[in-house]
């Protein structure tokens, strides 16, 4: 963009800003009634994608269950809830990253899981992070996690 | 110029039956009744429409708080009442019963979900549009509870009714396709990146159905999706040339289109790209889960069909089963 001539420079860069000044008259649209017209489905896939794990850690043993991992039948704790998708939305990273909305779930799992579990005394949530494999072969672990957040009992007063 | 104004009002001006807009009427409203009755199933009403720490409705924090938020508060009890209101506009809404109020308290009811949960996925935004538009249509002037209430009293609905809402509705979807191909950066969706997004989306372990690396077999298959896919929502505007140049296929008006027109007749292009959309929205609901999406979209379907072809298409399966 640097390089491109001064006029082009300035009709590219121009272009949002007459846009956001003619679209100012319908920006209630947007705010107050959560539309728009700029429609994002799968624009990017593959790369590095996300795993959501689940656990909660023994108050005796202090060891750590997984109870419930994204798309594993053996680890599906409340999974009906966390797979509906408007649940999904909710802690689904998108193509920005993690959502507002991921916190205030972990902290209403943790609270659910702790409530009604007293043999734990931790939870925590996080994403292992895989990385798609070339012409449809899955995907391959790479060991490590990201968006990990962990509540104790203290969630609960 | 005030030709040209006036051929521009009579277009939206222009009256049909209302059986295209009644059967998607009924159709978006099912889907919808059926999330809604999975929210409560699945026991989500509270976490998606509560404020935290009792839920995870951000979009009742902050300053610019949903009028439900503000008034009665964005607790438990009110997103069980969001919710219930939705619900029974939305049975309404499918039954044609009340219709107009109906269907503004389901728009202002979606309207006040999704400013809870503003992490709402296509399909609610969709909705939140198409659902205002269909209540200032004439969807209920056929297969509803009014218009049988209405023949009843000798007081039926007119026989045709305005078509801009399906128009409006047409090109909402239209855009939607459009506007989704033309937001895609990402090289897996071209040639350049080998068409692998349908496989690399298949095997995203939030998405996929079937376990990561299921369809490697079937790899050459999920190339020709990504790339069908592109082809047919990068070529949705094009669907506006083959619906006007097979719109005047009735014997009272000259076809349209010369060569062209004939050709894209002959080769029944409309229905070409309708059954594209249909098999890969079907295929989507298959392998991936992505809950109402497909579903959702595939119920606005019946607005590329005019109500003429529904109604000569239910006399003649009518004849077919009476013979």
């Amino acid at each position: 963009m640097a390089h491109a001539p001064a006029a082009l420079r300035w009709l590219v860069q121009g272009i949002p800003r007459a846009q956001s000044v003619l679209l100012a008259p319908f920006r209630f649209a947007t705010r107050d009634c959560q539309i728009g017209q700029r429609w994002t489905l799968f624009s990017t896939t593959g790369g590095i994608r996300y795993r959501l794990e689940i656990e909660a850690r023994s108050r005796r043993s202090k060891r750590w269950t997984l109870l419930y991992r994204a798309q594993d039948p053996e680890h599906a704790f409340m999974h009906q809830l966390l797979d509906y998708r408007r649940v999904r939305n909710g802690w689904n990273p998108s193509r920005h990253g993690i959502k507002r909305s991921y916190d205030p779930f972990v902290l209403w799992l943790s609270r659910t899981i702790l409530a009604s579990e007293p043999r734990f005394d931790r939870v925590r949530s996080r994403m292992a992070r895989v990385q798609t494999l070339e012409h449809g072969e899955g995907v391959s672990e790479l060991g490590d996690f990201a968006y990990e957040i962990e509540h104790g009992r203290e969630v609960l007063q | 110029m005030i030709a040209v104004l006036e051929r521009w009002v009579a277009f939206w001006d222009r009256r049909e039956a209302p059986t295209s807009l009644a059967l998607t009427r009924i159709l978006v409203g099912s889907v919808l009744l059926v999330d809604l009755l999975q929210v409560k199933y699945v026991g989500a009403v509270e976490l998606l429409w509560s404020a935290p720490p009792l839920g995870m409705a951000w979009g009742a924090t902050g300053e610019l708080l949903p009028l439900a938020a503000r008034w009665p508060g964005a607790t438990p009890q009110t997103a069980e009442w969001l919710w219930g209101i939705a619900l029974v506009s939305a049975v309404l809404f499918v039954l044609g019963a009340f219709y107009r109020v109906a269907a503004v308290l389901l728009a202002l009811a979606l309207g006040q979900l999704g400013r809870f949960e503003p992490d709402g996925d296509a399909i609610d935004q969709l909705f939140r549009i198409a659902i205002p538009i269909l209540a200032l249509s004439g969807a209920n002037a056929a297969c509803s509870v009014d218009a049988w209430w209405r023949l009843k009293r000798s007081r039926p609905y007119p026989e045709r009714v305005p078509a801009w809402p399906r128009y409006l509705l047409m090109l909402q979807l239209l855009w939607m396709y459009f506007s989704a191909a033309h937001n895609r950066g990402d090289s897996a969706w071209y040639p350049s990146g080998g068409f692998a997004a349908v496989s690399n989306v298949m095997s995203d372990p939030h998405f996929a159905r079937f376990a990561p690396g299921t369809f490697r077999s079937a790899y050459h298959f999920t190339q020709l999706g990504t790339a069908a896919t592109m082809l047919f929502e990068g070529s949705a505007p094009l669907m506006l040339l083959w619906l006007w140049l097979d719109s005047a296929t009735k014997a009272e008006t000259r076809p349209r289109g010369g060569k062209l027109g004939s050709t894209v007749r002959k080769l029944h292009l409309r229905w070409v790209w309708m059954a594209l959309g249909t098999t890969l929205h079907l295929g989507i609901a298959i392998t991936m889960q992505l809950g109402i999406f497909p579903f959702g979209m595939l119920a606005l379907y019946p607005l590329f069909v005019h109500p003429e072809e529904l109604l000569h298409a239910r006399e003649s399966l009518i004849k077919r089963y009476s013979s």
